[in-house]
């Protein structure tokens, strides 16, 4: 089944886009900048050298972007394949249906950020600080927030039965304004407030903080909070929709 | 039991007048004041020319859609209120060969559909089993269904509507598109899942003979409303109640002829006489059987009776018989 039913180019893809990212970075790092950066740069990141940043980054959109993929366009995927009047009809709960989805998608997905990490490793990210219990804890709190908007995602491709246009768009503001490859305090201040809906933001910032750089959790504490709330109103704007757009399409398709 | 009383589904067309606002401009009733029972090991017939709300019916029969008004309760469930909670007594299985996934084998996708159902594992690999040996697929259980054909795709819908032991099964078109041989077997199918199966089925089709041959009582709907109900012969006898006789004769005398139109203006006949070179045809429309008086009148003008047939109605002359009721806005009795 592995063979027949997985997504495997998307999964390719992904990993090549994020291996490219970092490799880019790597270039620019090392032969257009020669290593040297700016000092607000070390400001914002508490003093964090560039290749790391940048792998950290590309390894957590890249997660991101696969859950989002797989958990988003879900829904949609079933229309397309005209399995979706089948899940209606079923008594089966819409956030088991979720769950399920970001469950047999999970180590998939978990692969490819390691890989794009591990491929930063060799080209020299500093990795050896990462903590296993800090690691284990944020990675649940940025898997909540990564699902969450996956749910609200889904419901907004059903709606405008339309995936390319926006996974397109929202992937590239998510690396634009995530702080994917150089800190949002460089963003000019009302794209800063932009920025702080996704749940990315939040993801980078507890990651390079807590996992790569060491800090205790308990600092961060109010960026946990920010992103449990941005999930909350992504899990339940996404259900709500969910519930109203479904209504609408048995209605009208089937 | 599955019982529909006066269901009614009114859509609302909106318009969109800004981003996130729309306004009402048009209601349509898509089904009104719908009564309709079905009992387990029954099928019923939900029939109608396209557009005629038998699909919303079944939508809404199903829980999938809620209804305006009316009632419907499912083993004594309000399915209205717990549309979850009787959805484990239903499933729908439609014509076509979406509804499966084509990169999964049987097994995987019966799993799969099983398991919305929150069936126990030990349940579900029961109901796969029987599922598939009553479709006959047990040989390619793991076999992808992309490599299967369209009849053995289809066979693969019923399964899966089965997966979950559902008590009532609606059937949208399930013959559509396939052979003569495969619609045939798929209607033996169709019979003992009613009859040995004990399953309250819905089937709705374009066609007649189907419903002919399978269902023990027939809706018919026209835009939206039930317009004629009862068993295929009861339907075909309100709609068409004349019989058709024809009689063949070598000649007819004038005496003759007269005599046949004065019993068929006393009686409500209406008769027909054509004159061919070599004998004589004499059409009758009657609602009481009158053959015999016609046959009198004949024997006793001493002409011999060539032939004699009675074309029984069928089901799809009263099918458009009723259409055209109802199209000119008469009322059926």
């Amino acid at each position: 089944m592995i063979r027949r039913a997985m997504p495997w180019s998307f999964m390719i893809e992904r990993v090549l886009i994020g291996c490219y990212t970092v490799l880019f970075a790597y270039f620019i790092y090392n032969y257009m900048f020669e290593g040297n950066i700016d000092e607000q740069f070390f400001q914002f990141t508490n003093n964090m050298d560039y290749l790391t940043f940048v792998i950290v980054g590309a390894s957590v959109y890249t997660f991101a972007v696969s859950t989002l993929m797989n958990v988003g366009r879900s829904l949609m995927t079933e229309l397309r394949e005209g399995t979706l009047e089948t899940l209606l009809l079923s008594p089966g709960s819409r956030i088991g249906y979720f769950l399920g989805t970001f469950l047999e998608q999970f180590i998939r997905s978990l692969s490819e950020f390691v890989v794009i990490l591990l491929f930063g490793w060799i080209l020299g990210a500093n990795l050896t600080n990462i903590n296993p219990l800090s690691f284990i804890v944020v990675f649940v709190l940025v898997m909540i927030g990564f699902f969450s908007q996956g749910v609200f995602l889904a419901s907004l491709m059903l709606y405008v039965r339309d995936t390319f246009i926006i996974q397109n768009t929202l992937f590239f503001a998510m690396s634009f304004l995530g702080g994917m490859t150089f800190p949002v305090q460089y963003l000019p201040v009302a794209l800063q407030h932009v920025s702080y809906i996704f749940p990315l933001t939040y993801a980078l910032h507890l990651f390079r903080s807590v996992v790569i750089g060491g800090q205790s959790i308990i600092l961060h504490v109010i960026t946990v909070f920010e992103l449990l709330c941005v999930s909350v109103t992504y899990v339940i704007i996404g259900f709500v929709w969910l519930s109203k757009v479904e209504r609408k399409l048995i209605e009208t398709s089937f | 039991m599955l019982i529909a009383k006066n269901i009614k589904k009114i859509f609302q067309l909106k318009e969109r007048t800004g981003w996130f606002r729309s306004k009402v401009v048009r209601q349509i009733t898509a089904v009104d004041d719908v009564s309709l029972e079905m009992t387990p090991g029954k099928i019923v017939g939900l029939l109608g020319i396209n557009g005629a709300g038998k699909t919303t019916t079944i939508k809404m029969l199903a829980a999938m859609i809620e209804p305006t008004a009316g009632i419907l309760q499912i083993n004594g469930i309000d399915a209205i209120r717990y549309p979850m909670e009787v959805k484990k007594y239903l499933n729908v299985i439609t014509g076509g060969e979406r509804n499966i996934y084509w990169r999964l084998t049987a097994k995987e996708n019966l799993e799969y559909f099983a398991a919305l159902y929150h069936l126990k594992p030990s349940e579900i690999n029961y109901y796969i089993e029987k599922s598939l040996s009553l479709v006959g697929l047990t040989e390619v259980v793991d076999v992808p269904v992309e490599r299967y054909s369209k009849g053995m795709k289809q066979r693969l819908q019923i399964a899966r509507g089965l997966v979950n032991d559902p008590m009532f099964l609606f059937l949208d078109e399930p013959t559509l598109g396939l052979d003569v041989v495969i619609a045939k077997e798929l209607r033996q199918h169709i019979y003992r899942l009613a009859k040995n199966e004990n399953k309250g089925v819905l089937l709705t089709t374009h066609y007649i003979t189907e419903v002919e041959e399978l269902c023990d009582y027939v809706y018919v709907m026209d835009k939206g409303r039930i317009i004629a109900q009862g068993s295929p012969s009861e339907i075909t006898r309100v709609a068409i109640p004349e019989q058709r006789i024809t009689i063949t004769l070598p000649s007819l005398s004038l005496e003759a002829e007269e005599a046949l139109k004065e019993v068929a203006a006393a009686s409500d006949v209406h008769i027909t006489f054509d004159h061919e070179n070599s004998h004589t045809v004499v059409h009758i429309k009657s609602k009481d059987n009158l053959i015999m008086k016609f046959i009198k009148i004949v024997t006793e003008n001493n002409i011999p009776v060539l032939n004699v047939s009675i074309l029984e109605p069928r089901l799809e002359d009263a099918l458009l018989q009723l259409a055209t009721i109802s199209k000119e806005g008469g009322e059926v009795d």
